[in-house]
């Protein structure tokens, strides 16, 4: 293998980026301040890349793109810190259960 | 605020190597491993992060089709030519050939590199699904024995660190763009890819002797949802079918493209998240159903005897050799039927009472903690937000019963012109080296026509890898057209620097409309060219507005104007076909006959030149499989495994 980078076509009128929170209906991932270390594993884990590193070093990442989440838990799976993230899935999508004993005729 | 990450927009990195494999999942995985195993110094670009990006990135639970495994009764051939028949032919007969023959390889694959396949733990001895010499626990048909419950949240961690300790160069949020061609004397052939990177916009232009597709499958075609996008599809969001949309530029021959499906998934409203309802498929099979008074609803065989024990549900009807069931496997035939409960409206008919409910709590104790612990937990998407979650919210499968949403594996209702990619839908075409048309490109997993699972993304990664790495030795690097590469790169950067103030899910909602409106349920010569018109109008008038702000938008952007591509590619497609056809779901209200003599075979489809060009392959192109397999592979099987 081989590489070299060329930087000389850098165009300096597309050097202004930015991003805002992309607000969304839902909320799936909730951090514990208290228990994330800002190690930003689950950040690298997250194939959907919704979040952004926090400016404030130690901090939990930011979810910029919630909307964009897949729900698929792997940022959960990777953090080292139980409780620190927590992921669940927006409230239409949460399936009902109940005692097997019950009839719903007698709800 | 300010963009973390490096801000490299209009630099370019040029890379080269001997075997570039595009796509970082399960097949793109095994490409890698097998091409670096060979000494093909090997690329991999993938635009989310490997260790867990694709499909089964979180998990899986089933491996299906492992013909060769030691406990299945069904040989490779019997399998592969059950499955083309249930789909009247409209299946790959090569890459599931390929599928059922090493699909148990690379079990044994994934055990060396660190994963679980087996209980080697001892939780299920004992268990009537539980071969007690091997291990392995099997799912659906127990004498046929060729699906496997494994331990998939270990897999995808597994594939990574062993592409890392066979030097695989992967590179991780990279996302491929475009297809290089060399036109050397007179002779097309793939020179390696164009990609960007979506945290700094740095242009990547890797030359390679072959290439390895592994980009899945397209999506956001007919559903897109502009608040939880992520939810729109069952795929990963970021999975649309850039591949596609890239070998559709190339001039890469497809098939049964104008195949589509009434929607199956889409937890942006009308599905619950899979896996996450009471239901007796897949993951769930074979719980036991029950109605609002806790009625059990009886499993019947395929000639509708009721079946009174649990262990019958696992048995094939008297006088069937073995059933199918999983992934690819929807509504099966008569021939291969498994056990079933009648669909809910039949049950009402009945006199059952609704809502359904699945209830484990009447399976025996280790079935009942195989599908709540075991499949749902190493099930992709369930280990964290279903298994744990419903634990925490105080769910016991023993206790509790969890409601159905919908007949079959289904959760919702759709409208008809919802439709999805969905089972095994259209794709590249491919020959017996899993080559695509063009010398030096091949393709694996769910970009191939007619691909479904991850057993197949597994199997015919590794054969393609190892096939791309064999043409590599032969090969020198080609020559790339740098003014193409240049034109794609200012394609590629233009939604950066653009004056316009289009977002791309104005656009995906337009041509998601676009394509219910134009090419739904039910299709018409006039309304497919209507589509092509406003889409073609779309990416004249529309696409050069787009604007965006940052890397990851671009990614997305992107991602949107090969919605359009595909989305073109599919009208192309069902523009060719006049006729109808019960196994490609395929209603020309034109041409209302279905699957006439005269077209019972594979349409292709490829652009030449700006020209669409179409033709034609008998639905048994694939030959005589085995001899096939023997002519394409080394005598000795020493490559396949
Ligand atoms: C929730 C879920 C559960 C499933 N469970 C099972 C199961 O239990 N058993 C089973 O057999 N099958 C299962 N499947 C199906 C199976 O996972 C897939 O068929 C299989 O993983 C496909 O493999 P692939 O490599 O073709 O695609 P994927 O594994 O999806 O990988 C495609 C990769 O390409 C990358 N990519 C896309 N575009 C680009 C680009 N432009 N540049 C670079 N990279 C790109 C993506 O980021 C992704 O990593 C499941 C699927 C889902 C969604
Ligand atoms: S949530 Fe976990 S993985 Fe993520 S930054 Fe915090 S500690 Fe690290
Ligand atoms: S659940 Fe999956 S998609 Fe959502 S943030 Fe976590 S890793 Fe990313």
């Amino acid at each position: 293998m081989s590489g070299d980078v060329n930087r000389n076509g850098t165009d300096g009128a597309t050097n202004g980026l930015r991003a805002e929170v992309v607000p969304c209906s839902a909320r799936p991932i909730r951090f514990d301040p208290a228990k994330c270390n800002g190690c930003n594993r689950c950040l690298e884990a997250c194939q959907v890349d919704v979040f952004l590193p926090n400016p404030e070093k130690g901090s939990p990442p930011l979810v910029v793109w919630p909307g964009e989440c897949w729900y698929c838990g792997s940022c959960v799976q990777e953090c080292p810190r139980p409780g620190a993230i927590a992921l669940s899935h927006p409230l239409m999508n949460r399936t009902r259960f109940v005692p097997v004993g019950s009839s719903d005729s007698q709800d | 605020m300010k963009w973390p990450y490096e801000n490299a927009v209009g630099a370019t990195e040029t890379l080269s190597c001997d075997v570039l494999v595009l796509g970082g999942g399960i097949a793109g995985c095994w490409a890698a491993i097998a091409a670096a195993r060979k000494g093909a110094s090997v690329v991999l670009l993938e635009k989310g992060a490997t260790m867990r990006s694709g499909s089964a990135g979180s998990g899986c639970d089933h491996w299906e089709s492992a013909a060769t495994n030691p406990g299945s009764t069904v040989s490779p051939e019997e399998l592969t030519a059950a499955v083309l028949d249930d789909q009247d032919g409209y299946n790959n007969g090569i890459s599931h050939y390929i599928e059922s023959r090493e699909g148990y390889d690379r079990i044994l694959d994934l055990e060396r590199f660190g994963g679980k396949v087996r209980d080697t733990a001892d939780e299920f001895a004992g268990a009537r699904f539980r071969d007690e010499a091997t291990k392995f626990l099997y799912a659906y048909d127990d004498r046929a024995r060729t699906t496997l419950r494994v331990w998939g949240t270990t897999f995808k961690p597994a594939l990574y660190r062993e592409c890392r300790r066979l030097g695989v160069k992967a590179l991780d949020r990279t996302a491929a763009t475009s297809l290089l061609v060399s036109e050397a004397g007179g002779v097309r052939r793939g020179a390696g890819a164009t990609a960007v990177n979506a945290r700094t916009g740095k242009f990547l232009v890797c030359r390679a002797k072959t290439t390895v597709l592994c980009m899945s499958r397209p999506a956001r075609i007919w559903l897109f949802h502009p608040d939880l996008v992520g939810l729109s599809e069952f795929r990963p969001p970021q999975c649309v079918g850039n591949g596609h949309a890239m070998g559709w530029r190339a001039g890469l021959d497809f098939t049964m493209m104008e195949k589509s499906v009434p929607a199956e998934f889409s937890a942006a409203g009308r599905s619950f998240p899979p896996y996450s309802t009471g239901n007796n498929h897949n993951t769930w099979f074979p719980a036991t159903i029950v109605d609002a008074d806790g009625r059990e609803v009886p499993y019947l065989d395929r000639d509708g005897r009721e079946l009174r024990t649990y262990e019958e549900r696992f048995q094939p009807a008297p006088g069937q050799k073995f059933f199918l069931m999983g992934g690819g496997v929807d509504a099966p035939k008569y021939a291969y039927r498994g056990p079933e409960v009648p669909d809910f409206g039949e049950l009402l008919e009945r006199g059952y009472r609704p809502p359904f409910y699945a209830d484990l709590s009447r399976l025996p104790e280790l079935e009942r903690r195989a599908i709540w612990g075991l499949m749902v937990g190493q099930e992709g998407k369930t280990q964290v937000p279903v298994l744990a979650e419903f634990t925490g919210r105080g769910f016991d499968p023993a206790k509790h019963r969890l409601q159905s949403y919908g007949s079959g594996w289904k959760s919702a209702s759709f409208l008809p012109q919802e439709r999805q990619l969905f089972g095994l839908p259209g794709g590249l075409l491919h020959d017996w080296d899993l080559r695509t048309c063009l010398e030096g490109v091949y393709a694996a997993g769910d970009q191939l026509f007619a691909s479904n699972c991850m057993g197949h993304a597994a199997a015919t990664g590794h054969y393609a890898g190892r096939h791309a790495a064999d043409a590599a030795r032969a090969t020198d690097l080609p020559a790339y057209d740098e003014a193409e590469a240049a034109r794609e790169q200012a394609r590629v950067l233009a939604p950066l620097g653009s004056d316009g103030d289009l977002g791309w899910k104005e656009l995906n909602m337009g041509i998601a409309k676009a394509m219910q409106l134009y090419c739904g349920d039910r299709k018409h010569e006039e309304t497919l060219r209507q589509g092509l018109a406003l889409l073609g109008e779309y990416e004249r008038e529309q696409v050069p507005q787009l604007h965006c702000d940052n890397p990851h938008d671009l990614m997305r952007t992107l991602e949107t104007i090969d919605v359009l591509a595909v989305s073109q590619l599919i009208l192309h497609a069902s523009l060719a076909r006049r006729s109808s056809s019960r196994a490609l779901c395929f209603d020309r209200v034109d041409y209302p006959e279905v699957d006439p003599e005269a077209d019972r075979k594979f349409f292709t489809i490829r652009r030449e030149g700006g020209e669409v060009r179409t033709g034609a392959l008998p639905l048994d192109f694939h030959g005589d499989l085995a001899a096939n397999y023997a002519r394409h592979n080394r005598a000795d099987g020493e490559d396949a495994r």
